[in-house]
């Protein structure tokens, strides 16, 4: 093998080795390129390169962010997770109707609460899906369903006056300026890359999306990891509605509503295989940015809603377009 | 007699690696013709050539007087043309079709304006159905019917609807009940001597008796090479066996000694599960190999399966003297068994990641600090070790383990058993799709190394390299163990141990 590899002259190498990089970008960072190509866009647009529009972008992409996060964890293992937009108000709806009508529950545990209800919601997905071996795609529809059934039930007409404390997370700015939920979102992208890169969660992860017998026969605790990825996708889904929440000051029941196509606009952008095994955490936030970009600009240009809704599908069928192309790319690597 | 398809010089490559090397044989139109070799000999490469699903490399297939290859593709359709049908091991994947509409797909011929005439439909298929005793219904889905009977419509349609003349069988026989496949094999005699069409049945083989009950020659196939085509009434079995086995190459293993074993590792005692195989008793003792032979489907795999946690059992079974129950791969590990599955590249490797992840997968946990993060350092010390020990190429952490060859990707796999230290190795078949220069190396690692503290159980596809690296050879039959063969008797030899598996006697 490195006898021929060492047959080549040495331009040859170099010029390979430009083509290689090139390639490595095309297949696996595509989404900084488009990121890059809507700021170049956008820096034509009066007001868009301005600290305070930038932190807006940012502060409205982190509830998506968090969602996005969640659904990587199940997705990186050949599972889905469409319950995650229920937990999204269910699990804040939870924690305001317990803090309005229990005097105890302060604003504090109020989003303990808020958080706890998104991991058990997730345990109850996993539990079922991993013991009774239901499909993860029919079960989460169904928990969807409920727990949408459920936010509409707790808080029919909505809240509208929150206490400070529980909106602080993703309403508040620093000295007049600076989002809370920025840095929120920006931590959770880092604990998320070291899950995946630096422990044996992460990795087995990986390993079950791609071929789950296998893990198995190696003796991993398939069973185990895929719990605890539903129940982390349940509270990130929990903490997105929370900064959903305070960034509103308000909670309906209708929040979160479609949200899910948005997740899976955004995870599939960020290169994550509908069916397991591949995907990062780096391309995801890449994901997020281009999202939130692109409400951005259509929000400065005044695009009215349901055109923006149109733009959405369309970037959805090309990311769609250049996920089979990255594959292709990268199948055709060796 | 005129041949109805003849073979010369037939050969194919995959990449390099030779399925067929030389293949030529006559079949007679009219005769019921035999191909027998172990697994690997090139059988089914050879079917799949002469009906067009693969395309040979080189040679000439002649069909009815008329060579088919060289002016147009080879492909299936054109086999069909040719009358030419391949009844495959594996029955057809259509789990929700019915009966009815399996048998007629893509049959115009029941068809009356556009529409389909099921009433004459019905009738053919209650036909079919009474002379090959399968006892169905038009209706009945696919799945909802054992596997024999699937093969068993697939002949049917080959036959009866398709007006097959030349029938080739991939191991149809191999999941056929006893009384099945008598009564299959008296359909071809009377199918073969049928005065009023010429046909000719082509039959692969695992089973010499099966040969000499049924077929009127037989073509021993070894290595990708059609040895001998014989008149079978002019052998017999012991000839039979010595053609399939060969002279057997040495696998330069050094071995030879007869060695010191050390406490009972494993004892198991009525183990069973139904319907592989029953009554399996045994020890195995540390520092010992022992190889476990028998032809497919004679229950050896099933027992591997069985003590890997793949397959429910019953019975007794205890590892260093405490009982234990293997209900799953977790149960395994924890009672300190390593399996590694005979389908690598479905169930050992993990296709996209590195060597370094496919190496330390069942132990990452091992490598997390106070605070649930790896050891990165540590990890890649442990891997690059294990990677010089097991001579892996090339020798990096971070290869992708799809761009290492077979061989390389399995002593990635022995190396991960390796790190999980257990008290019993299983292999099942650890010299599969392996390399001829890496096979000694990795029975090197097996007799040297994984014995060396513990205890082996290793199939093989070559009697040979049994006979070089185990202590003791347990013969499986029809799922039971019927002989035992010790390293210090005289008959510890590759032909006695294949005459074994096939059950023949003296």
């Amino acid at each position: 093998m490195t006898a021929l590899a060492g047959t080549g002259t040495v331009a040859e190498a170099s010029s390979s080795r430009g083509r290689i990089l090139l390639r490595r970008i095309a297949s696996e960072h595509l989404i900084w390129l488009i990121f890059l190509l809507l700021a170049v866009i956008g820096s034509f647009l009066p007001g868009f390169l301005t600290l305070a529009n930038l932190l807006n972008l940012l502060w409205g992409a982190s509830p998506l962010g968090f969602m996005v996060v969640g659904m990587f964890f199940v997705m990186i293992a050949a599972r889905l997770d469409l319950s995650i937009e229920g937990t999204f108000a269910f699990a804040p709806a939870v924690g305001i109707v317990a803090m309005t009508e229990w005097p105890g529950v302060n604003p504090l545990v109020a989003l303990l609460l808020t958080v706890m209800v998104g991991a058990v919601v997730g345990l109850v997905n996993g539990l079922i899906i991993v013991k009774l071996k239901v499909n993860a795609f029919l079960v989460t529809l169904a928990t969807l369903l409920t727990l949408e059934g459920m936010v509409v039930f707790l808080i029919p007409e909505g809240v509208y006056h929150l206490p400070a404390e529980y909106t602080w997370l993703g309403g508040t700015r620093i000295f007049g300026q600076w989002p809370v939920a920025v840095p929120v979102l920006l931590l959770a992208f880092i604990v998320a890359h070291v899950v995946m890169k630096r422990t044996a969660f992460g990795r087995n992860l990986v390993g079950i999306g791609n071929n789950e017998e296998a893990c198995r026969i190696a003796g991993v605790n398939v069973n185990r990891t895929l719990i605890i990825a539903f129940v982390l996708a349940g509270i990130c889904a929990a903490i997105g509605g929370i900064l959903q929440v305070g960034r509103l000051f308000s909670i309906d029941a209708s929040m979160g509503n479609g949200v899910i196509l948005y997740v899976f606009a955004g995870a599939t952008l960020g290169g994550t295989a509908l069916n397991g095994g591949r995907g990062s955490i780096s391309g995801l936030l890449g994901a997020v940015l281009v999202i939130g970009t692109i409400t951005n600009l259509m929000n400065l240009y005044g695009v009215e809603t349901s055109v923006q809704q149109i733009v959405f599908g369309l970037v959805l069928l090309g990311a769609i377009l250049l996920s089979s192309l990255q594959d292709r790319l990268r199948t055709t690597q060796a | 007699m005129d041949v109805a398809y003849a073979v010369r010089g037939l050969r194919k490559e995959f990449g390099g690696r030779s399925g067929v090397a030389d293949a030529t044989l006559d079949v007679r139109w009219g005769s019921i013709h035999g191909i027998i070799g172990k697994n690997g000999a090139g059988k089914t490469v050879l079917m799949n050539m002469v009906s067009g699903v693969m395309e040979p490399s080189g040679g000439e297939l002649v069909v009815d007087g008329q060579s088919v290859l060289g002016s147009s593709r080879w492909t299936p359709a054109l086999a069909r043309q040719h009358r030419i049908a391949l009844i495959p091991q594996d029955p057809p994947r259509l789990p929700y079709l019915t009966v009815e509409d399996y048998l007629f797909l893509g049959d115009r011929a029941f068809s009356r304006h556009g529409l389909l005439n099921r009433s004459a439909m019905r009738r053919k298929v209650a036909e079919i159905d009474d002379r090959l005793g399968l006892h169905v219904s038009a209706s009945d889905p696919l799945v909802a019917l054992p596997v024999e009977t699937q093969q068993l419509l697939a002949f049917g349609k080959a036959v009866f609807l398709d007006g097959a003349r030349i029938i080739l069988l991939d191991e149809i026989t191999a999941s056929l009940s006893g009384a099945r496949r008598e009564s299959l094999l008296q359909e071809l005699r009377n199918l073969a001597s049928d005065p009023q069409a010429r046909r000719s049945f082509t039959v692969i083989t695992h089973h010499i008796n099966e040969v000499l009950a049924a077929c009127d020659r037989v073509t021993v196939m070894r290595d990708g090479v059609s040895v001998d085509t014989l008149d079978v009434s002019g052998t017999t079995s012991q000839l039979l066996a010595s053609k399939i086995v060969g002279d057997g190459g040495t696998t330069a293993v050094d071995s030879t000694e007869v060695r010191e074993c050390g406490d009972e590792i494993l004892r198991v005692t009525d183990l069973a599960s139904a319907p592989a195989f029953a009554a399996v008793s045994m020890s195995v003792r540390r520092h010992e190999v022992v190889g476990i032979a028998g032809l497919e489907g004679s229950g050896k795999d099933e027992l591997l399966d069985g003590l890997g946690g793949l397959r429910k059992t019953t019975g007794q079974l205890s590892i260093a003297g405490r009982p234990a129950r293997i209900r799953n791969s977790m149960a395994a590990h924890r009672a300190g068994i390593a399996y590694l599955p005979k389908n690598r590249e479905r169930l050992a490797t993990i296709h996209t990641l590195s060597v370094l992840d496919n190496l330390l997968l069942p132990i990452a946990h091992q490598f997390s600090n106070w605070f649930g993060l790896l050891d990165e350092k540590r990890m890649r010390a442990t891997a690059q070790e294990t990677i010089e020990r097991m001579e892996v190429q090339p020798p990096r952490a971070d290869a992708v383990i799809n761009s290492l060859s077979g061989g390389n990707r399995q002593k990635v796999m022995v190396g991960r058993l390796r790190l999980m230290r257990p008290s019993l190795y299983v292999l099942n078949e650890p010299t599969r799709g392996v390399d001829i220069a890496t096979k000694p190396q990795l029975l090197n690692v097996v007799r040297h190394e994984l014995a060396a503290h513990s205890a082996v159980i290793m199939t093989s596809e070559s009697e040979d390299e049994l006979v070089d690296i185990c202590d003791r050879v347990l013969i499986f039959y029809k799922g039971r163990i019927v002989r035992e063969f010790e390293r210090s008797a005289a008959d510890f030899e590759a032909g006695e141990i294949y005459r074994a598996c096939q059950g023949v006697t003296a």
